[in-house]
């Protein structure tokens, strides 16, 4: 299964970095085919990369991972952290994909550790996309009852100061997931 | 007395004054002038020679043997065992016992065959023939049609409908009946015309485009490759789709794809453009159910950088950046 690489970044948040599955070919085999990689000069890729703030050590083994390959699994993954992944972010950890959760309701308020370690949901702000989520599916219900026939007259009504405690009374991910009017689709 | 056998005769019987001239004597000598005479040649052609003709060696203006109308045409002796032919006081064929020399032009109205020794030609000219000229078969170290100073180069029949041609005594061309076999490199210095398919392992030198060619895009008559092709600037330099979980489904020239959040990506390039300028274009698939929206809007926001393309997928409805069902990133520029 594909590994990728999770990361902290300076205010919590989570940043996910997904290698592709070409780049691992050409670094963990014999480079890429002749002419393969677009109209590049190895030194010019050196001096860009260099530029826009990756170490010139980094920026050499890249290029020769490039034309020559020959890294093992775990030295392309490090390789492409070194490249991909900002120097302020932190706790870069090597994990298998299905360690990623595929419900991303939250993916916003997903936070972690500066020192890594598991993902979690930062219920402040999971509140605020379920409210900012609940009051978007109001306005697009009441705008799709607008052009409707039978329905012009008819506004879906909903307590948005009701909803709005309920949520700030939630203190659990799932529970605060359930919290959504009746009705609303 | 016949001839003394050097072709001197003398009188049988010599009369004297005084004495009796008999009619015995006398008719004997007459018997002997009359032999000798019928034993002569008689110029109006009635006699045949029965001994060899003996003339004396003559010169190429006189020739020994002539003719009383032309005086300087005729056989001569050039010298022990050499005997010249001369027209006009001027030797044309000179035999030997080592061969026959023609001065001028030889010509044969049938065949001429030559059994050994070879046919050589020292001087200039042309050999023209109306016919054909046909030869052993030769092979590829002695080819039947070769040179003085390279006889391991030329042609050589292989086969029935086959042939070739050898340089060095190695084979550089076969001809058959399927066309033309080439072993080495082919160049030619104008253009070649093929009237049906072309083909090779491969095609080489300056009739593939370059790097530089394929970047200017100009050059209409050249051959571009597969490896070449996307230096054209109307080609894109990367491209990446990227599914609702913000996974790499497939892509080209793309190192890593990085989730920022929802909605939020960043493409990390293989390699760097050269320089923040290049045109990205950004799709977003509609996502078909969700919290009250399904269209998207795909922008590049402003932070692209040489190696990074950063992606936001809106939600039509509020405009928050959301997953789309699947975002597309296409890439167009000039890399460092």
């Amino acid at each position: 299964m594909p590994s990728c690489i999770v990361s902290t970044r300076p205010d919590g948040g989570v940043s996910i970095t997904h290698p592709s599955a070409e780049i691992m070919t050409i670094f963990t085999n014999g480079g890429a085919p002749k002419d393969y990689f677009l109209g590049i000069t190895r030194d010019g890729q050196i001096a860009s990369f260099v530029k826009r703030g990756i170490r010139e050590e980094v920026a050499v083994k890249w290029m020769d991972a490039l034309l020559m390959g020959g890294l093992t699994d775990a030295e392309a993954y490090e390789l492409i952290r070194d490249k991909d992944t900002k120097p302020e972010w932190t706790g870069n950890e090597l994990w298998d994909r299905t360690e990623i959760s595929t419900d991303r309701w939250f993916r916003d308020a997903w936070k972690r550790s500066h020192n890594g370690g598991p993902i979690y949901v930062d219920l402040n702000i999971a509140r605020r996309i379920q409210f900012r989520e609940i009051q978007t599916a109001v306005h697009v219900e009441n705008e799709r009852r607008k052009k409707d026939f039978d329905l012009w007259e008819s506004q879906f009504e909903c307590d948005i100061a009701a909803v709005r405690e309920m949520i700030r009374r939630k203190n659990e991910p799932l529970e605060l997931r359930r919290v959504w009017p009746e009705g609303l689709t | 007395m016949a001839r003394n056998g050097s072709g001197t005769m003398s009188i049988v019987n010599t009369f004297v004054a005084g004495n009796t001239i008999t009619a015995a004597g006398h008719n004997q000598n007459n018997t002997d002038i009359a032999a000798e005479i019928t034993n002569s040649v008689a110029v109006d052609g009635q006699s045949v020679l029965t001994g060899q003709l003996k003339a004396a060696s003559g010169t190429v203006s006189l020739p020994g043997y002539t003719f009383g109308a032309d005086l300087d045409c005729g056989w001569y002796r050039i010298g022990a065992n050499n005997l010249g032919l001369a027209l006009n006081g001027a030797k044309v064929v000179d035999y030997s016992t080592t061969g026959v020399a023609v001065t001028g032009a030889f010509s044969s109205s049938g065949a001429m065959t030559v059994t050994s020794g070879g046919l050589t030609i020292t001087a200039g000219g042309q050999v023209i023939t109306a016919g054909q000229i046909s030869h052993a078969d030769g092979t590829t170290g002695a080819p039947s049609y070769s040179f003085t100073n390279d006889l391991d180069s030329g042609l050589y029949r292989v086969g029935a409908n086959n042939f070739r041609f050898a340089c060095n005594a190695a084979d550089v061309l076969d001809i058959g009946t399927n066309g033309l076999v080439v072993t080495g490199a082919i160049s030619a210095s104008t253009s070649v015309t093929a009237t049906t398919a072309l083909s090779g392992a491969t095609a080489a030198g300056a009739m593939v485009a370059t790097q530089a060619q394929q970047e200017t895009a100009t050059a209409t008559n050249l051959l571009v490759s597969p490896g070449r092709q996307h230096f054209h600037p109307g080609m894109a330099k990367g491209w990446a789709e990227i599914d609702a979980s913000a996974g790499l489904e497939a892509n080209y020239n793309v190192s890593s794809i990085t989730d920022v959040g929802a909605g939020q990506f960043t493409v990390n390039w293989g390699t760097d453009f050269s320089g923040g300028f290049y045109n990205a274009q950004a799709t977003a698939v509609n996502t078909p159910s969700g919290a009250g929206a399904s269209t998207f809007v795909a922008q590049i926001p402003n932070t692209m950088a040489a190696g990074t393309t950063g992606v936001a997928t809106l939600r039509m409805s509020d405009f928050s950046a959301q997953d789309a069902s699947h975002t597309m990133v296409t890439v167009f520029g000039d890399h460092a």
